[in-house]
C-alpha cells in the first residue's frame, strides 16, 4: 500500500477527498514531515503508518468544523447586513444541523420514529379505553351509592352470583330493604320494530318506572317514566337510536313506534352521555310488576339499589338475606358496587393490555436512548473540539435535546394520529371482548396528555444519559481517541440492550403463556360439533303470535319448509344455543319434595341433537310425537342424571320442573354441553320438547353442505313467505359463536397484543445487539488485528466476539427472569392457568428464542472480526 | 468566550506553545511541543484549526517563508503571538489564578475544598 519512506496513500486520499485543497495541502505537508520522524522514532513502518492514518482521521473533524465556522461567519456577516437577529440565526443553524444529522442516517431516525409512533399509538389507544372503562366514573348521579344485587348458593361462596331473580323475590327485597335503600329492576329483552323501514330486532330494556330516576338521569327531551306509566305502551329512546333511526327529530315526543306489534308513544330521549353498561338498550319501556307478570316465574328481573344515607352494602345484604335464606332454594344475597359490576372481568384484561403497552413503550424509549447515545458518541468529538475552540458547553446539550425532541415529537405526532385512527376500533373490540355494552370511545386529551407527558419525560432522560456521559469526557482523551465509542459508552449501551432483552423476555413468556391458555381453551370439547353449523335468530311478535299454538304452527311450518329445501335432518330450532351467554336456569326435582338441582333449561325441537351432533347416550332424541296432548317429555344431560337421579336407568323416570304443574317424563339422556363458557364445567341441563313448550324467540340451527350465504338466503325466503313482518337476524356460524364465547376473545386479544409487542421487543433487542457488536469490533479493530498477527486463531476471535454479546444477553435474561416472576403471577390472577413446570418450559423456550436471535444478530460482526486481515486493519487504522 | 476574554483551554495551550517555540513556531513544531508536554498525540488538524481561529481573532500573526538553501523543502507558515494575544494570555492567567486562589484539589481522592 505504501512504499518505503512514503506515508500510506489511503488516508492522504481520504483527506484530499474530504477537505478543501488548501486545508488538505497544509495538513498533509505537515504530516509528511512528521511521518519521517515517526519512522525514525518508532523504527517500524507499521507503527508510523498507523500514527499517520490516525492523525488524518482525527484531523478531519476540527478542520471541517473550522471550514463550517468560517462559512457561518461569512453568512452571519451577510445576514447582519440584511437584518435577522443572531438568535434566529443560531436557531436556523441548529435546525439546519439537525436536518443534516437526520438525513445522514434516515433509516435509523425513521426506524426510531416508527417504533415510537407504533408503541405510543397503541399505548394511547389502550390507555384511552382503560380511561373510559376503568377510570371515568359511570354517568350516574353519585355512582358510589349504587349496587347491583344478585344471589348465590350459600354453599358455594366462590361461585359467580346470579343476577336474575324472580319478581316475587324483588318485591320481597323491596319490602325488606325499607329505608336502607331504594330498589329498582330492569329486564333486557329484544323486540321486533316494524313500520320504520324493514322489520328488525332492537334491544329493549324494560325498567321499573323509577329506574332511570334512581340512576339520576335527566332526559335530553321529554320526560322520564312516572309511577302511572307502569305497563303503559310508552317508550323512551336512547340518544343513539334517536339520532340514527329518527334523524334526531326534534318533535319526536308523541311519535308512534310499533314494537312487538303494539303501538308505543315516545315520551322522552335520554342524554347523549348516558349509557347503562350492563345493558345498552336502544329503547326503554316501563315494566309492570303487577299480575300477570308477577306470576311468570320464567321472566326474572335484574335488580339495582341506591343506598340511602349512611347504610353500607353489608347492612343491606344482611336485611335481604332474611328473605332469600327462607326462599326455595335458599340463597345468599350479594351486593356488588355498580361500577365493579359493569367492569366485570374486563378490568383484568384491560390492566394486562395496559401493562403490555407500557412495557412496549419502555422498550421503544430504551431503544431511543441507545440511539441518542450512539449519535452523541458519533458527534462528541466534533462537539468537544468545538467546545475547546470556544463554543459554550450548552451547545452540545442543546443539539442533543433538539434531536431528541425532533424524534420524540415526530413519534408523538405519529402516535396520536395512529391512536386517533385506531381507538374507536380498539374500543369496540375491547368492549366486545370484555363483554361490555358498546359505546363510542375516542382518544381524549387525558390519554394523549398522559402518554405525551410520559414520552417527553422519557425523552429528557434519554438526552440526560448521553449528555452527562459527554460531560465526563476529557478533551485530551477525545483528541487521543478515534471517533469510536469509549468502553464506558458501550457499557451504558450494553445496559440498555440488556434492558431490552429483559423486557422482550417478559413479553415473550407472557405471550407464550397466553397463547398456551388460548389453545387449551379452544381444545376443550364443547359437547357439540360446531363445524358446518349456522345459526339464525327468528323471533315472533307477541301481538300476532300470542298463543303457544300459533308459535308452534309457525315454527313447524318453517321447519318443514326448510327441511324440504335443505335436508330433513339438517334443520332444527332451539330457544337458545350453547355458549351464547344466555341464562335460563331453573330448579329441577326428582320428586316434588326433594331439594332439587339447579339446571340449565332449554327448549329444543326434534332434530336438534342430530344437527348439533350432541350424542344420545340412552333412550332417544325428541321426535314429532313429543307434542301437545301427550304428557310433558324431557331429555336430560348425563351430569343431571348422575347428580339428581337415584342409581338405575334414567329413561322412563320423571322430573319436576319449577313452576310446572305436572312431572315430565325423561325420554332420553344426552352428552353434556358447555353452555356458559369453554373454561367452566358443563352445567346439568334439561331439554324440553319444542313442540310442547314453544318459545317465541327461537334460533334456527342448520347443518348444511351448501355455502353459508345460500343457506341464509333460503331461510330468509321461507320466513318471508310465512310472515313478512318477522326478521331473520344475528346470523353466525357456530364456529364464530365458540370463538366469541366468554374467555376466548379476551385470550385472543391478549395473545395478539402480546405477540405484537414481544415481536417488537425481540427485533429492537436484535438491532441493539447488532449495533453494539459492530461498534465493539470497530473499536477493537487494531487490538484484534494485533492478536491475529500474534497468532490468535480466527475461531478464537469469533468466540471472543460472541462471548461479549453473550454476557449482555445473559444479564438481560437474568433480569427478565426476575421480572417474569411478577408477570407470571399477574397472569395467573387473570386468564392463564398454566402450572409452574409448563411456565418454566415456556420460559426456557422464550430464552432459547432470544439467544438464537441474538446469535444471528451478532454473528455478522463476529465473522467480520474473524475474517479481517491484520495488515489492512493495522495500516488502515 | 468572545473577543479577548477568557481563552478556550486548547487555544491557551496553542498560544503558549507558539511563545515557547519562539522563531521556530510553525504547525509541526507547535504540535510537537503540545504533544510532548501534554503526553498525548494531538491531532494536526486541531492545531491548524485553532491557529486559524486565533489569527482571525487577531491574537497571532503569521508569515509564509519560502525554502532557502539553508532550509530546503516546502514553504512554511511561521506564527508569532501579537500584543492582543499576550493580553489575552495574561487575562486568562489572572482569571485562572483568581479562581484557583484558596482551592485545593486532590486528584487521588477527588476531594477538594
Amino acid at each position: 500500500m505504501s512504499g518505503h519512506g512514503h506515508p500510506p496513500r489511503l488516508p492522504a486520499r481520504l483527506a484530499r477527498w474530504v477537505l478543501s485543497p488548501d486545508d488538505a495541502d497544509r495538513l498533509l505537508d505537515a504530516l509528511d514531515e512528521e511521518y519521517l520522524r515517526h519512522q525514525r522514532l518508532q523504527r517500524t513502518r507499521v507503527g508510523a503508518d498507523l500514527w499517520y492514518g490516525g492523525q488524518v482521521f482525527r484531523s478531519l473533524p476540527p478542520l471541517l468544523l473550522r471550514r463550517w465556522e468560517r462559512r457561518r461567519q461569512r453568512g452571519a456577516r451577510a445576514s447582519r447586513r440584511s437584518g435577522p437577529s443572531g438568535k434566529a440565526d443560531a436557531l436556523l443553524t441548529d435546525l439546519r444541523h439537525l436536518s443534516r444529522t437526520l438525513r445522514r442516517s434516515p433509516t435509523t431516525a425513521g426506524a426510531a420514529i416508527l417504533t415510537l409512533s407504533l408503541t405510543l399509538g397503541a399505548g394511547t389507544s389502550i390507555f384511552a379505553v382503560v380511561d373510559a372503562v376503568l377510570l371515568e366514573p359511570p354517568p350516574f348521579e353519585d355512582p358510589e351509592a349504587l349496587v347491583a344485587l344478585g344471589e348465590r348458593d350459600p354453599d358455594e361462596p366462590e361461585a359467580t352470583p346470579r343476577t336474575a331473580v324472580g319478581v316475587a323475590t324483588f318485591d320481597a327485597w323491596r319490602d325488606a330493604a325499607g329505608p336502607q335503600a331504594e330498589l329498582e329492576a330492569f329486564d333486557p329483552t329484544n323486540l321486533t320494530l316494524t313500520e320504520l323501514g324493514a322489520a328488525e330486532r332492537v334491544s329493549v330494556t324494560d325498567v321499573t318506572p323509577g329506574f332511570l330516576a334512581l340512576l339520576g338521569v335527566t332526559p335530553a327531551l321529554g320526560r322520564l317514566f312516572g309511577p302511572d306509566d307502569a305497563g303503559r305502551p310508552v317508550v323512551i329512546l336512547s340518544h343513539t337510536f334517536w339520532r340514527s333511526r329518527l334523524a334526531g327529530d326534534p318533535a319526536v315526543v308523541g311519535r308512534r313506534l310499533v314494537l312487538g306489534g303494539h303501538a308505543h308513544t315516545v315520551v322522552g330521549v335520554l342524554p347523549e352521555r348516558f349509557f347503562f353498561a350492563l345493558d345498552a338498550g336502544a329503547l326503554w319501556r316501563p315494566l309492570s310488576l303487577a299480575p300477570p307478570r308477577a306470576a311468570q316465574d320464567d321472566a326474572p328481573v335484574r335488580v339495582i339499589a341506591r343506598l340511602t344515607g349512611a347504610s353500607a352494602p353489608g347492612e343491606l345484604t344482611a336485611s335481604l338475606d332474611e328473605v332469600s335464606r327462607r326462599a326455595s332454594p335458599p340463597a345468599s344475597v350479594v351486593a356488588m358496587p355498580l361500577t365493579a359490576a359493569i367492569i366485570g372481568d374486563s378490568g383484568g384484561v384491560l390492566q394486562l393490555l395496559a401493562g403490555a403497552a407500557a412495557l412496549a413503550m419502555l422498550i421503544a424509549f430504551i431503544n431511543l436512548a441507545g440511539l441518542l447515545l450512539l449519535r452523541s458518541v458519533d458527534r462528541r468529538r466534533e462537539l468537544s473540539v468545538r467546545r475547546a475552540l470556544g463554543a459554550p458547553p450548552s451547545e452540545t446539550t442543546r443539539q442533543l435535546l433538539l434531536e431528541a425532541l425532533a424524534l420524540v415529537g415526530a413519534g408523538i405526532l405519529g402516535g396520536v394520529l395512529l391512536a386517533w385512527w385506531i381507538t374507536p376500533t380498539v374500543g369496540r373490540f375491547a368492549l366486545e371482548f370484555g363483554g361490555l355494552a358498546q359505546r363510542d370511545i375516542g382518544v381524549g386529551w387525558r390519554a394523549c396528555g398522559a402518554v405525551g407527558l410520559a414520552a417527553l419525560a422519557c425523552a429528557s432522560a434519554c438526552v440526560a444519559v448521553p449528555a452527562l456521559a459527554g460531560d465526563r469526557t476529557r478533551l485530551v482523551d477525545l483528541l487521543h481517541r478515534g471517533a469510536t465509542p469509549s468502553a464506558g459508552d458501550l457499557g451504558v449501551r450494553r445496559a440498555f440492550v440488556a434492558g431490552e432483552v429483559a423486557l422482550a423476555f417478559v413479553l415473550l413468556l407472557s405471550m407464550a403463556l397466553l397463547g398456551r391458555s388460548l389453545l387449551d381453551v379452544l381444545a376443550v370439547d364443547p359437547g357439540f360439533d360446531s363445524r358446518g353449523v349456522l345459526k339464525l335468530q327468528v323471533s315472533l311478535p307477541e301481538a300476532t303470535y300470542g298463543s303457544p299454538e300459533r308459535v308452534t304452527a309457525f315454527q313447524s311450518a318453517l321447519r318443514d319448509a326448510l327441511g324440504e329445501r335443505l335436508g330433513r335432518h339438517a334443520v332444527a330450532l332451539v330457544d337458545e344455543i350453547p355458549l351464547a351467554g344466555g341464562g335460563g336456569r331453573d330448579l329441577v326435582r326428582a320428586s316434588p319434595s326433594d331439594a332439587g338441582q339447579e339446571a340449565v333449561v332449554r327448549t329444543a325441537s326434534p332434530g336438534y341433537f342430530e344437527v348439533m351432533r350432541i350424542p344420545v347416550v340412552a333412550g332417544r332424541a325428541f321426535n314429532e310425537r313429543d307434542r301437545d296432548g301427550v304428557p310433558p317429555r324431557v331429555v336430560v344431560s348425563e351430569s343431571l342424571a348422575r347428580r339428581l337421579l337415584p342409581p338405575g336407568p334414567p329413561v322412563g323416570r320423571s322430573v319436576w320442573l319449577e313452576g310446572a304443574g305436572q312431572p315430565a317424563e325423561i325420554v332420553g339422556v344426552v352428552g353434556d354441553v358447555k353452555h356458559r363458557s369453554l373454561a367452566e364445567p358443563a352445567p346439568p341441563t334439561v331439554y324440553r320438547s319444542g313442540l310442547q313448550a314453544p318459545s317465541a324467540s327461537a334460533v334456527i340451527v342448520v347443518r348444511a353442505e351448501r355455502p353459508g350465504p345460500a343457506v341464509v338466503a333460503t331461510v330468509g325466503e321461507e320466513v318471508r313467505r310465512l310472515d313478512g313482518d318477522v326478521p331473520v337476524y344475528r346470523v353466525r356460524s357456530m364456529r364464530e359463536v365458540v370463538d366469541a364465547s366468554p374467555g376466548v376473545p379476551a385470550r385472543r386479544l391478549l395473545t395478539a397484543a402480546f405477540t405484537a409487542f414481544a415481536l417488537l421487543g425481540v427485533v429492537l433487542s436484535a438491532i441493539g445487539l447488532f449495533g453494539i457488536a459492530a461498534h465493539d469490533v470497530a473499536r477493537r479493530r487494531a487490538e484484534l488485528a494485533l492478536r491475529m498477527a500474534l497468532g490468535a486463531a480466527p475461531t478464537r476471535i469469533l468466540g471472543w466476539t460472541l462471548m461479549r454479546s453473550a454476557w449482555t444477553v445473559g444479564a438481560g435474561l437474568v433480569a427478565g427472569g426476575v421480572l417474569a416472576i411478577g408477570a407470571v403471577r399477574g397472569l395467573a390472577d387473570g386468564p392463564v392457568t398454566t402450572g409452574p413446570p409448563e411456565a418454566l418450559g415456556l420460559g426456557a423456550a422464550a430464552a432459547g428464542l432470544l439467544v438464537a436471535t441474538a446469535a444471528a444478530a451478532v454473528l455478522p460482526a463476529a465473522v467480520r472480526a474473524a475474517r479481517s486481515d491484520p495488515g489492512t486493519a493495522l495500516r488502515g487504522g | 468566550m468572545g473577543g479577548t476574554g477568557v481563552l478556550g483551554s486548547f487555544e491557551e495551550l496553542v498560544l503558549l506553545a507558539v511563545l515557547r517555540k519562539g522563531s521556530d513556531a510553525y504547525a509541526v513544531t507547535i504540535r510537537r511541543e503540545l504533544s510532548e508536554r501534554s503526553g498525548s498525540d494531538v491531532a494536526m488538524g486541531s492545531v491548524y484549526a485553532t491557529l486559524d481561529r486565533l489569527e482571525e481573532k487577531g491574537l497571532v500573526g503569521s508569515e509564509l517563508e519560502e525554502p532557502t538553501g539553508s532550509r530546503p523543502g516546502r514553504p512554511r507558515r511561521f506564527y508569532a503571538v501579537l500584543p492582543a494575544g499576550h493580553a489575552a494570555l495574561d487575562e486568562t492567567r489572572s482569571i485562572r489564578a483568581a479562581m484557583w486562589r484558596g482551592v485545593k484539589v486532590d486528584p487521588a481522592t477527588g476531594a477538594g475544598s
